[in-house]
């Protein structure tokens, strides 16, 4: 009984914390500055990548990833780090019999990273406009 | 006579509130109607509002204007001529009969279909529907797949195959008993789903940024290469299709997938909470059209 009791509260407060946790990462992304924190050039590649780490696990849990041509932000992220790893300069992705996509290991990281946040960013953004599309709503014509 | 006054009162009281969930909805889908109602009543000549960018010659020869709320179970063959013909001309031998066959096939021979589902029309019609027990959206294909894992039997694919047949089947019998779309919002919980699902409909999402109603809702009837975007009310009533893109039958959620890919996002799972109220509100927005499906789509 003490041992379910237990169970229960540890997985209640460790529910609470994520929740917390993302509320946190929430406010924060809104804050961001898209264009200056996946700059390559400015922050260097491996900050930008942290950037797109810390934002994507959220943006997945919530249903919200990218995919742009069947590639999505994780993806980008995992090629890469594994670039990085084996130090070449270019990613490729090859999807079924689609054309094979080659880019450079700066571009993919910045891509990660504007999907990452940009995914974030377009929940409070939604939040304020989804109305003035609705008929009968705040949608005029 | 107090006691009767206040039984009666408690029995007004509790069908007000009944009521009172649909209500947002209700409203919701009339100002859709009339919203696409005024956008057809005569596309040439309100051009400019609607279609600023069609030439007028195509607006005056390749749409059907004065389209009223039942001409939407076609969806965009409501309203341009050209398709609509090239659509008739498809269902005199339409592809999906097969697959009729196929579904009646596996309904027949399973036990736990014929369980789940003793009525096959009223199996269509039944769906989406909010499970107070559960508190959640059960559409069609989630009630097929529980139905199977409930009899120890593995589920089927959500997007195509045989769940696919078996959806088109109820379908099919549906339309033949002339059944309606009726989705019911019975509960407080209900409704909450209703406008999760409504608020996903109208966000803004993906890479692109784009929402459902950027197409369905603002883009009505304009057209992306050949072919013309359908309106939201409908949609629901003629699934299963066909689709010559995909040269085969595939389920409402395989569709909608393919939006959000086309919207720039990775399609949530045809079976989580956003695709099951997204449904139920999209449902919802074709509640009194009939069944059409299955049916056949570019």
């Amino acid at each position: 009984m003490k041992q379910k009791l237990l169970a229960l509260l540890l997985a209640f407060s460790t529910m609470a914390m994520y929740s917390f946790a993302s509320e946190d990462l929430m406010k924060e992304v809104n804050k961001i500055d898209v264009k200056d924190a996946c700059n390559v050039q400015k922050r260097g590649i491996e900050k930008v990548l942290e950037t797109a780490q810390k934002y994507n696990p959220l943006g997945v849990k919530m249903g919200l990833e990218f995919m742009r041509h069947k590639v999505t932000t994780s993806e980008y992220i995992d090629a890469v780090k594994k670039a990085l790893k084996e130090h070449k300069k270019e990613v490729s992705f090859q999807k079924g019999e689609d054309q094979k996509q080659v880019f450079s290991v700066e571009f993919a990281a910045e891509r990660a990273c504007k999907f990452a946040v940009r995914a974030l960013q377009q929940v409070k953004e939604a939040e304020e406009s989804y109305r003035y599309a609705i008929p009968g709503d705040k949608f005029t014509y | 006579m107090k006691k009767v006054l206040a039984c009666a009162a408690i029995l007004v009281g509790s069908f007000s509130l009944a009521a009172n969930y649909n209500a947002q909805a209700e409203k919701d889908r009339l100002a859709l109607i009339k919203y696409y109602e005024k956008v057809f009543a005569d596309p040439a000549g309100k051009s400019s509002v609607y279609f600023p960018y069609t030439p007028e010659k195509e607006l005056k020869e390749n749409y059907i204007k004065g389209i009223k709320w039942k001409d939407f179970v076609l969806g965009s063959y409501a309203y341009a001529k050209g398709p609509k013909e090239q659509y008739l001309e498809m269902i005199d031998f339409p592809p999906y009969l097969d697959n009729i066959d196929h579904g009646e096939e596996l309904y027949n021979s399973n036990k736990a279909l014929k369980e789940c589902f003793p009525d096959p029309a009223k199996a269509r019609a039944k769906y989406p529907m909010f499970d107070q027990k559960k508190k959640e959206v059960v559409t069609l294909t989630v009630a097929i797949n529980d139905c199977l894992k409930s009899h120890g039997q593995k589920p089927w694919n959500m997007k195509k195959g045989d769940l696919a047949d078996v959806e088109a089947y109820f379908a099919a019998q549906a339309k033949e008993n002339g059944l309606k779309v009726n989705v019911q919002i019975p509960s407080k919980e209900a409704e909450d789903a209703y406008m999760r699902g409504r608020k996903y409909y109208y966000s803004q999402r993906g890479y692109l940024k784009l929402s459902c109603a950027n197409c369905h809702v603002q883009g009505v009837g304009k057209r992306t290469r050949r072919d013309y975007l359908s309106p939201a009310v409908g949609q629901v009533a003629h699934f299963p299709v066909y689709r010559l893109a995909w040269q085969e039958l595939g389920t409402l959620e395989r569709r909608i997938s393919g939006c959000l890919v086309n919207m720039g996002q990775k399609p949530v799972a045809p079976d989580s909470k956003q695709m099951r109220e997204l449904i139920y509100f999209l449902s919802y927005m074709s509640n009194g059209l009939p069944y059409q499906g299955p049916d056949v789509r570019k």
